[in-house]
Formats: C-alpha cells, structure tokens, sequence
C-alpha cells in the first residue's frame, strides 16, 4: 500500500491510495460518516480499470488527522469485536 | 537517372484518341512471339511475355530498355501481331453507327456532298467556339442512316444488324472484321471528320486491331508462392491465350486448312482479345482461371468499388490511423476516448528533441518498443531512422540528442482524431484526448452517441493520429468535442443526456425527496462535487434529508437563472406555471432549481434547454463538465431505485380490458353502419372526393379515434409508477402509442397511407367475403402486442411492417444521394473575412452569409427573440409582447 496526500487544510484532505479498493474506502467512509464532527466523507475512483481511490474527508473544524485516525481505530475494534462473536459461535455449534 | 526522375514535369495538354497500329508498333519494345513465359532454368525467354526488356519487377535486377531499377522503371510496351483483324470490344456501339452512315460499296459518308460541305462548316464553327459536336454529329449520323441510296455511286444500302457479342449482320451474311475495316480505310478524311472525330488521331479503321500492344510486366507483376513456383498475373494468362490462337491460326491457314476451320479459329481469337478488355461483356461467357474463377482482365480493374478509380485514386489508405469496434465508457469524460493498449503500443507521435525534453524523450527510449509509454523510432539529425528495439535502447538512449525526432507511443492526454461513417455532418469528425484502457476496443461516452451517429451493436469506428503542432493546435481549438456542443443545424446541443440520463435525471427530480447525508454523497460521488447545502429538513429521528432537486442544483453554475416548459407536460388549457400540479414548469434561481422535474427538455440531446444555456453563458469547458456530471448523477440516481421493464408491466384491469374492447366494438358498429349507409346510398360524398374515397376517409377516421381512445384508457391505468410510462413521459425512449400498442390495441394497418386493399380480387384474404369493407377484412388489429394477433391480424400487420423496412431501405439510399450532390456542389464554398460566401475563383455566391449572416450555434435555437431574455436579465423586467 502506498499513499499519497493531494492537498491539505486545517479541515480538509485529499489523499490517493494506491492498491486499495472499496473493500477498506466504502467501511472507512461509513464509519467516518458516523462521527457527527465529520462533515463530509467521500471516496471514489475516476475509472474503475485504471485508476486508484481518493479519498476526501471534510470537518466541521476539528482536525482532520486525529478524526481519521480515531475512525480507523474504531474499525479495528470492530473488526475484533466481530472476530471474538464468530469465534464464539464457531465454537457453540 | 536519379537526377532524371527528379525533374519536374508539366502536363501541358491531354489528348484522347485511338492507338494506331503504327503508334503501337513504334511504342513497342520488341513484338512478342512466344506464348511460354521462362524456360527450363527459370530465365525469362526472349520475346515472350516476360521479355526482361518489358521491364523489371524482381528487386536488384536493372531492366534491359532503361536500366532503372525496380520501382524506377516504368515498364515498357511490347506488341503481338494479330494474324487476323479483331473488333475492340469497347467501340462496338460507334463500330454500328459508322457502318450504317457509310456507303457499302464506295465508303462514301451517305450525304450529299454539298449537304457535307454545310456540315462540315457547321462542325468547324462548333469546335472554334469550343462548344460540343455530340449532338450535331448524331444528327448526321441519324440522317445518313435515313439514306436508302448512295447519292455517289447509285448503290443500294442495306440495313445492318448488330448481334451480340461482335457480329455484324448484312444481307443475313456475317461481314468479317477485314471487310469492315476495309469500308473504313477507304473513308476520306472530311467523311472521318464528318462521324466527329480528328482523322490525325483516330481513324474508324483503328476500332478494328491488327496490333495488340502487350502491357508491361510492372502492370502484371508475378507473384513469387512460398513454395517457390511463380504465379502469374491473370492479364499475362489472357495474353498467353491470345499468342497460342494466334499462332494456331497462322499455322493452319499457312497448311492450308478448310475455310470453317479457320473461321471457327478466327472467332477464338476474337473471344481472347474481347475478354482481354472486358470480361464481364454480356453475351460472352467470361474467361475463367483453371480454378473457376473468372479473371480480372482490364475493365474490371477499372470498374466499380474496388476499381481503380473508386478504389485507389479516390479512395486512399492512410497511415497513423485504428480501426476497432467501439463500446460505451460512462467514466470516460465526453473530451476523451478509450484507446486500446495494443493500439497505444503500435501509434507513434513526433516529438523533435530540444534542451528542455532531452532527458524525457531519453526515458521514452529507455523503456523500448515493448513497455507502454515508450518510443517506436528515433530519427536522428541526418534524417536516418532507426527502429527501437529491445537490443538497442539503452544504445539509443543513450545517444540520443539535439536535433533528433523521437516517434513515441500514445499517451494519455494527446489529441486524436475520432470518425465514424457516414461522415454527414461536421460533428462525425472529432477531436479526442486519449485514455490508454486494457482490452481491445475503443471505448467512449454514451453521451456523444447522437453526433456520431453510433450504437455498440458492433459499429466501429476510426482514429487518426495528428503528426504535427499545428494540426493539433487547431484540433485542440476546433475540433474538440466539447467546442461541438451546439449544432449548426438547429442550433441547439447536440450533445446531452441520453437513455438513462433522463430516467435517471425524471426520478431524481421529481420522486426522490428523502436522500440521506450517506447517499446524497454517493449520488455525487462521481460528480466533482464535495460540499451538500443545508438539508431540506429533518426526518423523525433527527437525521437530515435532501430532496433530489436539491442534489441536482449542485451541478448549476451559481447564478444561472432559467424558465421553460419540461417534456412532460401535459399542455393544460391554462398553464398555472410554478404551481403545476404536474411540477411541469421549471423554474431555475440563482442555480438552485425550485420546481419541475428535469427531463429531456432539459438535459437531452437535441431539445436539453439547460445544456443549451450553459453552453452559450458559461462557454464550452463548463458545458462539458456539467454533461460529464449530470450523466453520472443520472446513473448514479437511476441505479437508486432501478428501472427495468417486463411483460408484467403491460398488465391493465379486467375492467380497463373489458373497457377497451367495448370502445373497439362501438367503432365496429359505427363503421358498419357506415358501410350500410354507403351500400343504401345515403352517404354524402365529402367535397372534392368520390363516394368510394368518403367512406375510406370516415372509417380510417373513426378506427384511428377508437385506437386512441384505448390508448387513453390504458394510460390511465398506467401511471408514472410505471418504468415504461416514465421513459415515454420524460422522453428517454419509447413513446405512449409503443405502451398503447402492446397493451391496448395494435391498430389500424396502412399500405401508402390507405387501408390494405391488395390481395385477392374483390377481397385481402380468403377468409373474408368478396366487397366486404368492414374493420377486419381490411387490416385492423384490434388485439395488443400482448394478448397476441389472431391469424389474419398477424398477416396484416407482416404487410404493413414490411413497407416500413422498404421505405426505410429507399429512404436513406435516396437522402444519402440527395446528400452526395448537394455536397458536391457547394464543396468548395467559404465564408469570407468580409462575410460574403464565395467560390474558389472568388465569385460572390451571397453576399452575406446565409443572406442573414447568423451563426445559428451563437442565437437561441435559431430564434430571434433571443434579445427579450437578454433585455430581461439587464433590466430584470419582462418585455411587453
């Protein structure tokens, strides 16, 4: 994975993410969407052949680094939050 | 000889006449004897038809008569002897005139002589004033044969009969091509003059061949197979045919062979030498290879598509050009088209290496011919070019300088030329900004599907790439899809939504007002767009919403201001405008769009009044960034809900059903009481009609209401809801008489306009009584597409479809003509810097162009009441009618 920050404000970012696709934008969006400081998060790839990803994320002024950061944290306890239910239940039946 | 081939040459006259039998003899190069092409070591024999001196086709030999090479010599004539005279196919007709104008027994032109004298000034004046001789000299040639008696020698004419293939038929005798050429040598110059032709060129006894000339071997070139054995040209086979009967025909008569025998041999030689010119001459069966194949000899080189002149002098093949079948890319911009790595690899650009791109055009080298954006050939500063292989690369690269041309591969971003054919109007030719994309075809935006004309059903299409700055300085300015936005035809855009652009646009606008802050991102995704305004409201739970007015406003420059009618209107009495029950009337503020529904009227080729504003406000670059987002919006926003239609979805109630065969049965009734009224002849027959006429009129009108009114009545059980309903009403495709068609009533079957009539006599099909006028004998379906045609409803409806594919057919090949000479003759029409159109010689054809001097893409749809919307956006007041 390599990535690559179009342009920052105090905000806003703009960043391309080579070899990354929806499997991590769509859930990364859609937890960033649930933050209420998150104003807009958007994601998307010019064309599907042969373009990568750019992600956009707008604040309603906090930093826009910590509010990302926060998210991907969040998707990793969830990720293992799921992986201890499924364990769980694999183990039950 | 270099030095000779360099000098340049004027043509200074061209003159048309007949080869001589002394002209053929002095232009020739040796006569040819030999049948037999190369002897047994494969050495070609002297005065055969491979003589080395006719010329060289094998590369590195240097021809006996000039000594140029391959490629420089031109070839050289050779000539056979024919032992007997034999017609030229190709004057047979003047041949006929000429023997029927002439005396049988003294040659004499059949006028008298001071009749010829008048004539002859007559001709002469014609050529002085260089007007044509054509219709004088087929006067002559009419009155001549008018002539029963020779007024110079008292002798008796006869009529002479053509029969085909070359036979001339006197008296029931065949005249033999040495009798008919001796009547024409004993012609005296004034008479030749006389048949309008130039004594010094053409003499009539020169239609009639005693010499062959025998092309040179660069006109029929052998091909070397690949097992090695030689393959020769189907001219050389002819000729071959024409030396072995010509010798056979000496040999005999020198033997002193019977008389039938040599006139069967002398026919022979004539069918050789006729199919030599021509071998598709009707009554002659054509000359066939030993394979079956019937050989293209000289006219057929010349003639048709493939021929000479369509073929190869017209029509070229150029270099720097692709051709491949095309598909539809809705993430491509409309600017760009989808290009082929395959082709990008093969397709190379000049770029001339300065200080500045030294290094660059080196990396182009670096990577070699294989890897993308690499370079196919350098050129260096004294003009050598070296092909660019994965051997020599790195060598080159390295080298590489100032002064030299690297050609390098396509890449994204460079402008080409895009066509597909017909190329009708100027919009079939555009320019294109490349994207290289994996598989094979070219992929571009369905967007700008109506100026090309194109479908994905397999068309393909062609690219040309541009060699020099200023071709694509000027296709850049010029030719660019997005400067051709607006059609000069009607002034209006040409390009806009498409399909499901305006399905998508209809539902967006007009249903969807509940879109989440998660969705409404997702429907903008594709469109630029990163900022949502304030919601429209909050749902129960707090969460906002937007309605999809609200999304689509975001796609309008700010301060655009429009009015106008939508598509689905449903042209009220009164018109209540932005109160529209129908939310019909569109209102856009300051680039927010507060009531209508956006459909083709808006964003759609040919009719979109958005686009067609943009365009003409905002100019071209902002044009095409708002179809790039508003057709993915559409997508987006259709792919929300879904559209898709099914046999389902032309259900309609009992009721409706029961409703509609009732208003079918009334019309039945009526038109049966029609009929009774015509048969008691009570009918009054309409002013300048006949009764027959009258009744005809009154039932096509009274079944044409009857399927209309069905139509209603199914419409009005299918609301917007349904897929089909939206598509017609919004203008996507399809219309309200398609749904009328499959799910009410098929209707009435016309042939040119009229009730089908055609059939048997007195009636269209057995199964109906003979003069019976009534709705179904005479094609009127009363069933739906989807109920299905009874058998003589689907009868009916075969005849009536049929002249819908003929008239079609007809149609485009009549247009397509119209088209060619309208074009051919205004071809070479300019518009000056002073306004005025003239023609190449600088003659004024208008004085201004159009008579008007409008540029209709510059006016509002052609309309001069552009100047009441400027008034009104200066002064903001309405202005008084």
């Amino acid at each position: 994975m390599e990535l690559k920050i179009l342009n920052k404000t105090d905000y806003e970012i703009n960043m391309e993410i080579h070899g990354e696709d929806h499997t991590l934008l769509n859930v990364l969006k859609s937890i960033l969407l649930e933050d209420s400081r998150v104003e807009i998060a958007s994601y998307d790839m010019k064309h599907v052949n042969v373009s990568e990803p750019i992600l956009y994320v707008k604040t309603d002024g906090t930093d826009q680094v910590t509010v990302i950061k926060e998210a991907l944290s969040k998707l990793i306890s969830r990720c293992d939050e799921f992986n201890e239910v499924f364990s769980e239940a694999v183990k039950a039946c | 000889m270099d030095a000779m081939a360099s000098i340049p040459k004027r043509v200074g006259e061209i003159r048309f006449g007949l080869l001589s039998p002394r002209e053929v003899r002095k232009m020739s190069i040796t006569p040819i004897i030999t049948a037999d092409t190369y002897d047994d070591d494969g050495y070609p024999i002297d005065m055969g038809l491979m003589d080395m001196r006719l010329g060289v086709i094998d590369p590195g030999l240097i021809c006996k008569t000039c000594g140029s090479r391959a490629g420089d010599c031109p070839g050289h004539f050779g000539h056979i002897e024919l032992v007997a005279p034999v017609i030229h196919v190709g004057f047979n007709k003047l041949i006929l005139k000429s023997l029927r104008s002439i005396c049988r027994n003294c040659s004499n032109f059949l006028l008298e002589p001071q009749r010829k004298n008048e004539y002859l000034e007559q001709l002469q004046q014609l050529k002085i004033m260089g007007h044509s001789t054509d219709d004088l000299v087929n006067d002559l040639f009419k009155e001549a044969r008018k002539t029963k008696v020779c007024p110079h020698c008292n002798e008796e004419q006869v009529e002479i009969k053509f029969e085909k293939p070359s036979d001339y038929i006197e008296n029931g005798e065949k005249l033999t091509p040495t009798e008919i050429r001796e009547r024409f040598e004993n012609m005296s110059d004034d008479d030749v003059r006389l048949m309008g032709m130039d004594p010094s060129n053409a003499r009539p006894e020169w239609m009639i061949l005693t010499v062959l000339p025998v092309p040179p071997v660069t006109v029929r070139p052998s091909i070397t197979l690949e097992s090695g054995q030689r393959s020769e040209d189907d001219l050389t086979h002819k000729m071959v045919d024409i030396i072995r009967i010509n010798q056979r025909f000496q040999e005999n008569r020198e033997a002193g062979a019977p008389q039938l025998i040599l006139e069967d041999l002398w026919e022979l030689l004539q069918y050789h030498v006729t199919t030599f010119f021509d071998n598709e001459v009707s009554g002659v069966p054509p000359a066939r290879h030993r394979s079956g194949r019937p050989l293209k000899t000289l006219t057929q080189r010349l003639k048709g598509k493939e021929g000479r002149f369509r073929g190869s002098l017209s029509g070229k093949r150029v270099n720097f050009s692709a051709r491949t079948v095309i598909s539809p890319d809705p993430n491509l911009s409309i600017n760009e088209v989808g290009l082929p790595y395959a082709i990008a690899k093969q397709m190379t650009l000049p770029v001339n290496v300065i200080s500045r791109n030294l290094e660059k055009m080196r990396q182009y080298v670096a990577r070699g011919n294989d890897v993308h954006p690499g370079a196919n050939y350098v050129i260096r500063a004294d003009g050598r070019r070296i092909k660019v292989t994965d051997v020599n690369c790195t060598d080159l690269a390295e080298k590489l300088d100032i002064g030299w041309v690297v050609e390098r591969q396509l890449q994204d971003g460079d402008i080409v030329i895009f066509n597909r054919q017909p190329s009708l109007h100027k919009m079939s030719i555009m320019a294109h900004h490349v994207k290289v994309l994996p598989y094979k075809t070219f992929r571009l935006n369905p967007a700008v599907c109506p100026p090309y004309n194109a479908d994905f059903d397999g068309d393909e299409m062609n690219l040309h790439v541009l060699q020099t700055e200023e071709a694509r300085a000027e296709a850049e300015i010029l030719m660019k899809i997005q400067e051709n936005i607006l059609s000069p035809r009607f002034g209006g855009p040409i390009i806009g939504g498409i399909h499901d652009h305006i399905s998508g646009m209809f539902l967006l606008t007009r249903t969807d007002n509940d879109i989440s802050k998660n969705d409404a991102l997702d429907l903008l995704r594709k469109s630029h767009i990163r900022q949502l305004p304030e919601p429209a409201g909050y749902r129960d739970d707090g969460e906002p919403y937007w309605t999809g007015k609200q999304i689509f406003s975001q796609l309008l420059p700010d301060d655009l201001n429009l009015e106008y009618v939508a598509e689905v209107c449903f042209k009220c009495d009164e018109c209540d405008r932005e109160n529209c029950e129908n939310d019909a009337y569109v209102i856009i503020e300051n680039g927010e769009l507060i009531t209508g529904t956006i459909d083709e009227k808006g964003i759609g080729a040919f009719k979109g009044h958005i686009v067609d504003k943009i365009v003409k406000e905002y100019g071209s670059t902002k044009s095409a960034e708002f179809i790039d987002d508003m057709t993915r919006l559409a997508i987006r926003a259709i792919m929300r809900s879904g559209l898709s239609f099914g046999i389902s979805d032309e259900d309609i109630p009992k009721e409706a059903q029961m409703h509609i065969s009732e208003i079918i049965s009334n019309a039945e009734d009526e038109v049966k009481r029609l009929i009774e009224a015509y048969e008691a002849r009570e009918l009054e027959p309409l002013p300048g009609r006949t009764l027959d006429e009258t009744i005809e009129m009154k039932i096509m009108q009274k079944l044409g209401v009857a399927r209309d009114k069905t139509g209603d009545v199914a419409g009005n059980h299918l609301g917007l809801d349904n897929s089909a309903v939206i598509m017609a009403k919004s203008g996507a495709r399809g219309s309200m008489l398609n749904l009328t068609q499959m799910a009410a009533s098929v209707g009435q079957q016309a042939v040119r306009g009229e009730r089908i009539r055609r059939g048997y006599t007195g009636r269209t099909l057995p199964h109906f009584s003979k003069g019976d006028l009534g709705a179904d004998a005479h094609g009127f379906v009363k069933s739906s597409y989807k109920s299905g045609l009874n058998p003589t409803e689907y009868f009916f409806h075969a005849v009536g479809g049929r002249e819908g594919l003929v008239d079609t057919a007809v149609r485009t090949s009549q247009s397509g003509y119209l088209q060619r000479r309208l074009v051919n003759a205004l071809q070479d029409l300019e518009v000056q810097y002073d306004g005025s159109v003239r023609e190449t010689r600088g003659v004024i054809v208008q004085f201004k162009y159009g008579e008007d001097g409008i540029d209709s893409t510059k006016s509002d749809y052609s309309n001069p009441e552009t100047i009441h919307s400027i008034v009104k956006s200066v002064t903001g007041k309405e202005v008084e009618q």
